[in-house]
């Protein structure tokens, strides 16, 4: 059946492997932070003096860190407040960064001026320094982590938004809801902004990851939670003077870091190579 | 940054802070040169004009660059130091010393009565010398009948004055130099008596010391002595095996084991003086009463902590003074007994509550307890233990970790600004005196609502104790004096104003081929006869 071989074949998607890993690791993290203490074998507070520092085991799977504490049910506990903090900075983030742009792009002029202006400004403030501020001011928290963390993320999607508003809005469709006597807002609202959803999602995916790691980097440096909390990032900074003597103190946490990173980046990947149209022609 | 560089990253994020500062450990010392590889950095070298700067690396250097009128051992006795003899009047308000003759400041101009004089007026001088104002507030004339004799004079009696003149802040300093670069000048160009001179000094980094040729005690052992600011604790032990550095301080105590097995290093180990415990703010209604605070004393596992979490190198308290303290006396130990703390808690009228905590009048007992990270031994693990074992007893602490530069302001408020019920703190008798320590802790507030005089921040007062201190500090009688001072500590210890937690013990290390090196009590490492 040549006729049939040769006929011209719809353009079958690849299956896309990025999407699959990334996104499955994620539910896999989602569903630890949602049900990691009721199923952590132990109580991430309890201490057994007794245990301290205790390698890996058939009782502690992971061993147990410097106060005798199971580190599984640590790494599986602390899943909560790395997710939380990473998903909420990157939602706020997303959420001003998104109005900022649109406006920026929409508007154009003086009001563009004015946004970008801001949003550099925004730009040369450090991350570190501003959580640093933030926790002698108020005291170390997950919110002020939270802060930090969504303000040094505005600028990268205020202006990615910015620049695709500026292309849509010489499109013909946009065009012709302007000349129809549409409202400035609603042609934003109703056929600027879904048309650049795709682009949105890709950048907040990989900023996720991003906000993982500076979260955590942050938690090692004695920012965000409190203790006894079992923040990935802090648990790694307190135990990073027993390198030597009781690595897995060190291994388990960062793993969980790299791991969750690692799903979010390929996750992100995969996000792109669905919507972006330039990676869909080869 | 580009983001698939940051899955490589997250790796490096825990091994950075390791192998960075190593690479930067190159020169092994030259011969008769000692390096010494500080956890703090050096940044001013004045004994007044806020004193030696940072704790206690600038002290250490301190001890180099400088003589005192009195000296301390390593063991913290008083030995004459550029005063060859000294007689303390025996009403104990005034001392006459007389001094070395012939000695020579590194600028060459001589250590004489009045550049004695010009020394101790300068450290009366509140607005010259605010800090350590303990040790000096009670002198209140000198005089010098001739070029080697000094009379120093205190408005009331104080038995301490050789204490404060051996301290590292009573270091004797050329009055010509500060004639020269002026008050505020001195801190970056310091000229001494000691043993050493300065080469060269980049504050916060590097201070380079050489022998001084001209010291009245001879040439030291060493030609020079290299400060080297290492923060990281792993950074200075792989710089100390290496060899780029020949002496460290504070070796964790969990790196120590490791330590031991290496055959170029001595482990040096001292108990120190610096007692750790929890503050109780005693303004708190809750912790006013004696029996909730012997209840959270109880509730502690004070000896376990001094074993699983300092391997040992650490012991529980028997008195609020640490054991080598001079006037310590044993008036207590540390016992741990959840029953008798909840009857503790029961008796004061705590009964347990809603999940497990205890209550009164319908209130649950929350405390707040205040921790630092880094500025006391294993303090944050330390905290954790301590806030999960009065959970056990059905009290509610919540740990608030607060950052290091923030963290003696939070202790030091005014009655109305203290945000804690429980802090950690420890305090180092840096003069060896165990009355210093305790008038500096205990002795009650001039006035308990505005900032502590001293560190008695917790608001204790007990007018026995006040007494006791005020008889211990006028008897010339080191017997009668330590009786006094015995019995402030049994008063204080039964009344309990800390949760007393554990005294650790100091650890330096120095390869072998270096000798001479001393640790002292109170957390100096000290390289002044050290010998390459």
């Amino acid at each position: 059946m040549a006729d049939i071989a040769a006929a011209p074949r719809r353009r079958r998607r690849r299956p896309n492997l990025h999407l699959l890993v990334g996104g499955s690791l994620l539910g896999l993290f989602v569903a630890l932070a949602v049900l990691g203490p009721t199923l952590a074998p132990y109580d991430p507070m309890a201490q057994d003096l007794f245990a301290t520092m205790e390698p890996p085991t058939a009782a502690h799977w992971l061993g147990a860190d410097q106060v005798g504490r199971d580190i599984l049910s640590r790494i599986m506990a602390g899943t909560r407040y790395t997710l939380s903090i990473a998903l909420a900075s990157v939602a706020a983030a997303a959420l001003i960064g998104v109005a900022l742009g649109s406006i920026a792009g929409h508007f154009g002029g003086r009001v563009d001026r004015a946004v970008t202006g801001f949003v550099d400004l925004l730009l040369t403030i450090p991350n570190l320094v501003l959580a640093i501020a933030i926790a002698s001011a108020v005291g170390s928290s997950p919110t002020g982590l939270t802060v930090a963390i969504a303000a040094s993320f505005v600028p990268s999607i205020a202006r990615l938004v910015r620049s695709r508003v500026l292309e849509l809005r010489e499109e013909d469709f946009v065009n012709a809801a302007v000349t129809i006597g549409m409202s400035p807002w609603r042609v934003l609202a109703r056929h600027v902004l879904p048309n650049a959803i795709s682009v949105i999602v890709v950048e907040t995916s990989l900023l996720a990851g991003q906000a993982v790691l500076v979260g955590s980097a942050l938690g090692f440096l004695g920012l965000g939670v409190q203790p006894p909390a079992p923040e990935w990032g802090a648990m790694l900074g307190a135990s990073r003077e027993a390198l030597e003597i009781a690595p897995h103190l060190v291994m388990a946490p960062g793993l969980a870091i790299s791991l969750l990173v690692f799903a979010f980046n390929t996750f992100g990947d995969g996000l792109r190579d669905r919507f972006d149209p330039n990676m869909q022609q080869r | 940054m580009d983001r698939r560089h940051f899955l490589g990253l997250t790796g490096a994020a825990a091994v950075a802070p390791f192998a960075q500062p190593v690479a930067r450990a190159l020169a092994q010392s030259a011969p008769g040169t000692i390096t010494y590889g500080q956890s703090t950095s050096i940044v001013t070298l004045d004994p007044a004009q806020g004193a030696f700067s940072n704790y206690p690396g600038g002290y250490e250097a301190a001890l180099c660059l400088f003589d005192r009128l009195l000296d301390f051992d390593a063991d913290m006795k008083i030995v004459p130091g550029l005063a060859q003899s000294f007689q303390l009047a025996s009403d104990l308000k005034s001392i006459t010393l007389k001094l070395r003759p012939g000695v020579l400041f590194h600028d060459g101009t001589p250590l004489d009565a009045a550049a004695v004089k010009f020394n101790i007026e300068r450290l009366m001088d509140k607005a010259r010398n605010p800090t350590n104002r303990p040790l000096w507030d009670p002198v209140t004339a000198v005089e010098t009948p001739d070029a080697t004799t000094v009379i120093i004079r205190t408005g009331a009696p104080y038995a301490q004055l050789p204490n404060s003149l051996a301290h590292a802040s009573g270091s004797i300093v050329s009055p010509a130099q500060i004639a020269k670069v002026g008050e505020k000048g001195f801190a970056q160009a310091p000229v001494g008596a000691g043993p050493f001179e300065v080469e060269s000094f980049k504050p916060g980094t590097e201070l380079t010391l050489k022998a001084f040729d001209r010291y009245w005690g001879g040439k030291p052992a060493a030609q020079k002595i290299v400060f080297k600011f290492i923060a990281e604790a792993a950074t200075r032990i792989s710089a100390l095996r290496t060899g780029a550095v020949d002496v460290i301080d504070s070796v964790p105590v969990q790196l120590v084991q490791p330590l031991t097995q290496d055959p170029n290093v001595t482990v040096l180990r001292k108990p120190g003086l610096r007692p750790i415990g929890l503050v109780i703010n005693l303004t708190r209604e809750p912790l006013a009463d004696v029996r909730v605070r012997q209840a959270l004393n109880y509730a502690v596992p004070v000896e376990t902590i001094a074993q699983r979490v300092f391997f040992g190198f650490a012991k529980a308290p028997d008195s609020p003074l640490a054991f080598d303290t001079v006037g310590h006396a044993a008036v207590g130990k540390s016992t741990f007994d959840q029953a008798k703390a909840k009857a503790l808690l029961a008796e004061a009228g705590w009964k347990p509550g809603a999940s497990g905590i205890v209550e009164k009048d319908g209130k649950p007992l929350k405390l707040d307890l205040y921790a630092p990270d880094g500025l006391f031994p294993g303090d944050i693990p330390v905290a954790e233990i301590v806030a999960a074992s009065l959970k056990q007893i059905g009290v509610d602490a919540q740990i608030s970790k607060i950052e290091k530069g923030a963290y003696w302001d939070q202790l030091r408020q005014d009655r109305a600004g203290l945000k804690w019920d429980l802090a950690m703190f420890g305090f180092n008798p840096s003069n060896a005196s165990g009355l210093y320590h305790m008038e500096s802790l205990f002795k009650a507030n001039k006035d308990d609502a505005g900032r502590p005089d001293v560190w008695n921040v917790g608001r204790y007062r007990n007018p026995k104790v006040d007494a006791a201190l005020a008889a211990a500090n006028a008897d010339a009688d080191p017997a009668k004096q330590n009786a006094a001072l015995a019995e402030a500590q049994k008063l204080v210890w039964d009344d309990a104003p800390y949760i007393w937690l554990q005294v650790n013990e100091n650890v330096s290390a120095a390869r072998k081929s270096v000798s001479g090196v001393e640790v002292w009590p109170i957390v100096f490492t000290v390289v002044r006869r050290a010998k390459a």
